[in-house]
């Protein structure tokens, strides 16, 4: 992650403790990655030929491409400490509204009137870039109800769902829309030689998300505002600022991913939010970002993915009663979180001994505990001595 | 004449009232936790229907007598008496079974309960169902007591702090109090409420209830307390009978020549201030108020100066400390920061005007699971373009640790693991990557041992050269008296004195202050 250049000053004098430390600090991505090679071997094993075939696996990658771009907003989200339901029907309002902008038809803007796209290429992109613009302002408003009103971001977002979906709903009618943009069929169907062109699409989100994460000032913020937000605060960090964009970034994402997906499937369907809406969240968790802020990444969030893809690929190879394959994806992802828990738990025990070790020092004298003032140990020692 | 009926306030506990044994006796209690000794042997009597005060500076070992007293806190050595039978406390229970309760400054009541429910609502414990009526007339009984007349049915947040303290003394009695400690009742008051306090805590005392007020407000001692026992480094100073005694007899008792004399080194006898420099005006405060706790402060801030402000924590130096640095704005007067009107608009404007703050509360300061340099960078990352450039912030860190001294530190490890001296010091170090022409500092050095703070001293100093200032806000006079060229004296939000360019001395501080 960030922190994996080697250029410190102490990596020279203390080449070995430094790499035993680093090593310690990515000890949490274990958990997930342990995880994730059992479940693999186990599918592997139960269904060898048709799980580990080249065509199932590019498939895996296909089906998670959308989850995938929609964990990354999800990932800035959790980053900051705060959750996100409304992007997944922000995406599915994104593939509607494409399509009905293709589609040539009139659109019913209550109270305004008709809003009428035409289909050339350049109509097109206006067409896209207003659906981007409008993905973006919902998670905005959901960033802004947040930040600026103090609603915690699970109601504010909540009532995103509701009205994305609502909104869908009606310019949809409730009827799938089948007029595609031939922008969306691009970056969501078709093959590069045998890898789906849409695993690419991800591909491509998911490193650029993660280069702005580790690499950028905006990315630092992120990270600081979730880990402690009246320390980002008061080092004249704008944190309901970065709160709001990170809100409307995953908004941004939740539109491009409802373009893929549209292009995916070859239509857009209105009532398929809560099939993105928690696997996108479990995924991400499984991958080990913490709900509470400032731990976790896109790389955590990659070994989630495909965890969370494998779990739910590998079962759909299985020769088992269909009735009891949810059951049984529940059963895996509880044993895979309690995998990484345990895991972490190690790896936190081996990071707090390697501190001590290290550490001469007694730890800080006062207390945590906000009660009683403890006996302040400052000044005796003078005394003392 | 028993001093259950003794009607005269503050008068001095009767001869009556002495022959007959102490409520509560504590004797040779000592304490020892690690390496330091928080209690050396200290006596402790508290009569039948008697205030008495408990006085000591920060660390002198109020607040782990106070917890000895409350069973939370198992004395090493020592002799628990009451009504001059020894006792064994070996918890919270059997010091509850002897009638001690304790007030915590951070009050123990439930926010979002009723009057009622928290008053009474330990008495549920094995009933069944809820009988509200008896709930609610068991209530009305024990705040009679305390004469309070207010609804049981009002949630407690609804109520003034004040309220609050009463209803929680109306919990203890109810629940068979005969000795209540208040632990800085007043601290968080305004004159109104601490008047109705106290004239509340007179009436129970003169029914017999005992009360040990720990405080540091020294004028409320004089003006409410029968007697005062002074501890300083875990002893027993003296224990006084408040008629017979001065306020300036009580700062000498509670500073103490010896204690001065050994942290000469540090403080300072007698510190003589400079005279102000002619630098620029750099802040400028000019009856500025924001209730709750500023009230009317006036002063300026002159380049090349660092001011101290010394107060408690109910002298509002901190919240005025805070608008400084754009959180929130005076609601009268003028405040004029670097030239610029502070007027609540954020801490990034602030930053980007030159102004750099250290928050008194270091978990407002460090994101602890973070690595030290991040820490550091946090606040100069704005004007380094929008890409990160970690290998140099790594080298800027490694620079400070070293120049700071940060024991054990190195770029990478997590602040959290760092002892809270050297946590203040990355606190430091991140404002001084670009010294800002204003530096506020609330308590920097507060939980820090004497070689730290000396540390940051010299840091401090060094961030008013060149043109910059430096304000530094403690409720320990003598890092303000180390710092500062100029001294100033905070007390229930205004200022209520000045010095510079002449002698000073913690004591007239401390005077000045309470």
């Amino acid at each position: 992650m960030s922190t994996a250049a080697v250029r410190t000053p102490t990596a020279g004098r203390r080449p070995r403790a430094d790499l035993r430390r680093r090593a310690l600090e990515h000890a949490p991505i274990l958990g997930p990655a342990g995880a994730l090679v059992l479940m693999f071997a186990l599918f592997a094993i139960l269904a060898p030929s048709s799980f580990v075939s080249s065509d199932n696996l590019f498939n895996l990658l296909a089906q998670m491409a959308v989850l995938a771009v929609l964990a990354t907003g999800v990932t800035y989200v959790l980053l900051l400490g705060e959750i996100d339901l409304g992007f997944a029907n922000i995406a599915i309002l994104s593939g509607i509204a494409a399509t009905l902008f293709f589609g040539g038809k009139d659109i019913d803007i209550p109270f305004v009137g008709q809003l009428y796209m035409g289909s050339g290429t350049g109509d097109q992109i206006v067409g896209i870039a207003t659906v981007l613009v409008i993905a973006a302002a919902l998670g905005w408003v959901s960033g802004a109800l947040t930040a600026k009103l103090g609603v915690p971001s699970f109601v504010g977002s909540l009532g995103i769902l509701l009205l994305a979906q609502g909104w869908a709903f009606y310019w949809s009618q409730g009827e799938n829309q089948y007029t595609v943009p031939s922008l969306a069929k691009s970056i969501g169907s078709g093959y590069v030689g045998p890898v789906p062109r849409v695993a690419i699409s991800a591909a491509v989100i998911l490193l650029l998300a993660h280069l702005v994460l580790s690499r950028t000032r905006f990315g630092r913020y992120v990270y600081m505002t979730g880990a402690n937000k009246d320390a980002a605060e008061l080092s004249g960090i704008p944190t309901k600022r970065i709160v709001m964009m990170v809100f409307a970034l995953a908004g941004l994402l939740a539109g491009i991913a409802g373009l893929m997906n549209i292009g995916r499937l070859g239509s857009a369907q209105p009532d398929a939010g809560t099939e993105l809406l928690l696997p996108a969240i479990a995924a991400v968790v499984l991958g080990g970002t913490s709900l509470f802020g400032g731990r976790g990444g896109i790389g955590y969030t990659v070994i989630g993915l495909l965890l969370y893809g494998v779990i739910d690929n590998g079962l759909d190879q299985l020769d088992i009663d269909p009735y009891i394959k949810p059951f049984v994806r529940g059963l895996l992802f509880l044993t895979a979180i309690a995998l990484n828990v345990l895991m972490l738990r190690i790896a936190r025990r081996a990071q707090a001994q390697s501190l001590l070790e290290r550490s001469a020092e007694p730890p800080d004298p006062t207390p945590a505990a906000p009660s009683a003032p403890a006996p302040s140990t400052d000044r005796q020692p003078s005394a003392t001595r | 004449m028993s001093p259950a009926t003794a009607p005269t306030p503050s008068g001095p506990a009767t001869p009556a009232g002495a022959a007959a044994p102490p409520i509560v006796a504590l004797r040779g209690i000592a304490k020892t936790y690690g390496a330091i000794r928080a209690l050396r042997g200290v006596d402790l009597e508290i009569r039948r229907g008697e205030v008495h005060a408990l006085l000591g500076e920060n660390g002198a070992g109020k607040s782990t007598l106070v917890k000895c007293l409350a069973g939370a806190v198992i004395a090493d050595e020592g002799e628990f008496l009451v009504d001059g039978e020894p006792v064994a406390i070996g918890g919270p229970t059997d010091a509850l079974d002897v009638g001690v309760r304790v007030v915590y400054q951070e009050l123990a009541l439930f926010p979002t309960l009723s009057v009622a429910e928290n008053v009474v609502g330990g008495e549920l414990h094995g009933q069944r169902r809820v009988d509200w009526r008896r709930l609610r007339t068991a209530a009305r009984a024990h705040l009679d007591m305390v004469e309070l007349d207010v609804d049981v049915d009002t949630r407690i947040e609804q109520l003034s702090v004040g309220t609050q303290q009463m209803v929680e003394v109306a919990r203890a009695l109810g629940s068979g109090g005969r000795l209540i400690v208040l632990d800085e009742p007043t601290s968080a008051l305004g004159q109104d409420e601490i008047a109705q306090l106290f004239r509340s805590i007179r009436r129970l005392a003169d029914q017999g209830v005992s009360f040990l007020l720990v405080t540091h407000f020294l004028e409320d001692v004089i003006e409410h307390a029968d007697r005062a026992t002074i501890i300083r480094d875990g002893r027993r100073v003296a224990t006084v009978d408040v008629a017979d005694t001065t306020k300036d007899e009580l700062v000498g008792h509670v500073v103490g020549d010896a204690g001065r004399a050994l942290r000469a080194g540090l403080a300072g006898q007698e510190l003589r201030l400079p005279p102000r420099p002619d630098g620029e005006v750099l802040v400028r405060a000019a009856g500025v108020r924001r209730p709750p706790s500023v009230h009317e402060m006036s002063f300026d801030v002159r380049a090349g100066e660092v001011v101290g402000i010394y107060g408690d924590l109910a002298s509002g130096h901190a919240a005025f400390a805070e608008m400084l640095f754009g959180l929130g704005a005076p609601e009268e007067g003028e405040l004029e920061v670097l030239g610029h009107a502070a007027d609540g608009s954020g801490t990034r404007r602030a930053r980007d005007r030159g102004i750099g703050f250290v928050p008194g509360d270091r978990r407002a300061a460090l994101a602890l699971e973070q690595p030290i340099f991040k820490n550091m960078t946090l606040a100069t990352l704005q004007r380094r373009g929008p890409l990160l450039h970690e290998g140099g912030e790594r080298t800027v860190a490694e620079g400070l640790i070293d120049r700071l001294r940060v024991a054990n530190g190195t770029p990478e490890l997590p602040a959290g693991a760092l002892s809270g001296g050297n946590q203040q010091k990355v606190v430091l170090a991140r404002w001084m990557i670009d010294p800002p022409r204003l530096m506020v500092l609330v308590e920097p050095t507060r939980g820090m041992d004497v070689g730290a703070k000396a540390e940051v001293v010299d840091i401090v100093r060094s961030l008013a050269t060149d043109g910059r200032a430096a304000i530094v806000v403690s409720s320990e006079p003598e890092i303000v008296l180390d710092c500062a060229t100029r001294v100033l004296v905070a007390k229930r939000g205004r200022i209520v004195a000045a010095f510079s360019d002449r002698t000073v001395t913690k004591d007239q501080l401390m005077r000045e202050a309470f």
